[in-house]
């Protein structure tokens, strides 16, 4: 088993203790944001090509879905005034 | 179905069911752990742990063949690092570093030539489509580094490098087929630690720890010192 089965598990570990105590969605997905930002920065030496590509559509796609979040909160926010 | 993606699959769909469920009842909780699911599971399914045993069956033969030439008529060997005459770098079995002039080689496998005696050449080195893949990614890493971490992340292989202090150096790696030298993952290894070091490498001393094949090298200065 190489390096990678290792990086991988501790990147779920977090996920997971990530999911249980984040306040909201939002919150949750921000932390997922930062963990597979870290883990392509310093773990894509020991991530495989594929690994590493797949982790890039992730992070992007949390992108997406926490500015569309961001978004929604601003615009509750706007209303409330 | 292949047996390999049961356990992502069901990992992707356990979250997207677990992901509906949380929203449906308001179970905040359960929609994150439902979107985790699904982001391990697609990375779970990135995985490709069969990689090292399909190099190994396809690399077995290959090596047996490359073996035949019999190293053993030249006791040493040079690892040359690519430069001009060989592009794709070069493993040379001599019997003495003495005559060994890298002005006469050329890129190509077979019995050669020395000024005193003779020598066989292999170009490229075995392992050089390794070599390339592990270093064409990273390029602020040495080659060496770059080996190492590629050969361990694809579960592949493993390499330790030791400095004796005498200005030589011992690697400890783990072969992927017998035949020593050319063995794809032994020959990138030397290949890696020559480019890294920026010289040709003389290996003097090889036996066996377990599965780990222990190489002894000495650096013999640049390639320009030998042309």
């Amino acid at each position: 088993m190489g390096l990678r089965f290792y990086v991988l598990f501790i990147f779920s570990i977090l996920t997971v203790l990530g999911a249980m105590m984040a306040g909201s969605t939002g919150q949750f997905l921000a932390l997922e944001f930062l963990l597979v930002v870290v883990f392509y920065e310093f773990g894509r030496a020991h991530l495989g090509k594929k690994t590493v590509s797949v982790m890039k559509y992730i992070a992007f796609f949390l992108a997406v879905v926490f500015i569309l979040l961001a978004l929604q909160k601003i615009e509750t926010v706007l209303e409330g005034i | 179905m292949d047996r390999r993606l049961i356990f992502p699959v069901s990992l992707v769909f356990f979250g997207i069911v677990l992901w509906y469920y949380g929203g449906y009842s308001g179970l905040q909780v359960y929609a994150n752990l439902g979107i985790s699911s699904i982001i391990i599971g697609l990375l779970t399914l990135s995985m490709d742990n069969e990689s090292s045993k399909l190099l190994k069956s396809t690399c077995e033969a290959f090596c047996e063949i490359l073996d035949s030439f019999n190293e053993n008529s030249f006791p040493l060997l040079i690892v040359i690092p690519p430069y001009e005459n060989l592009p794709k770098g070069g493993l040379l079995f001599v019997s003495s570093t003495e005559d060994v002039s890298l002005g006469i080689l050329r890129a190509k496998t077979g019995r050669i030539s020395l000024r005193y005696s003779e020598g066989y050449l292999i170009t490229p080195v075995p392992g050089w489509g390794l070599f390339e893949e592990a270093t064409k990614e990273v390029v602020s890493e040495d080659p060496y580094s770059g080996l190492s971490n590629f050969l361990a992340a694809e579960g592949v292989s493993s390499l330790r490098l030791f400095d004796n202090g005498d200005g030589s150096y011992v690697l400890f790696v783990k072969p992927l087929c017998l035949p020593k030298f050319f063995d794809p993952v032994v020959s990138a290894s030397l290949l890696s630690l020559a480019v890294s070091m920026d010289s040709l490498l003389e290996v003097f001393d090889v036996d066996y720890t377990g599965e780990f094949l222990t190489l002894h090298f000495k650096p013999l200065g640049g390639v320009e010192e030998w042309a």
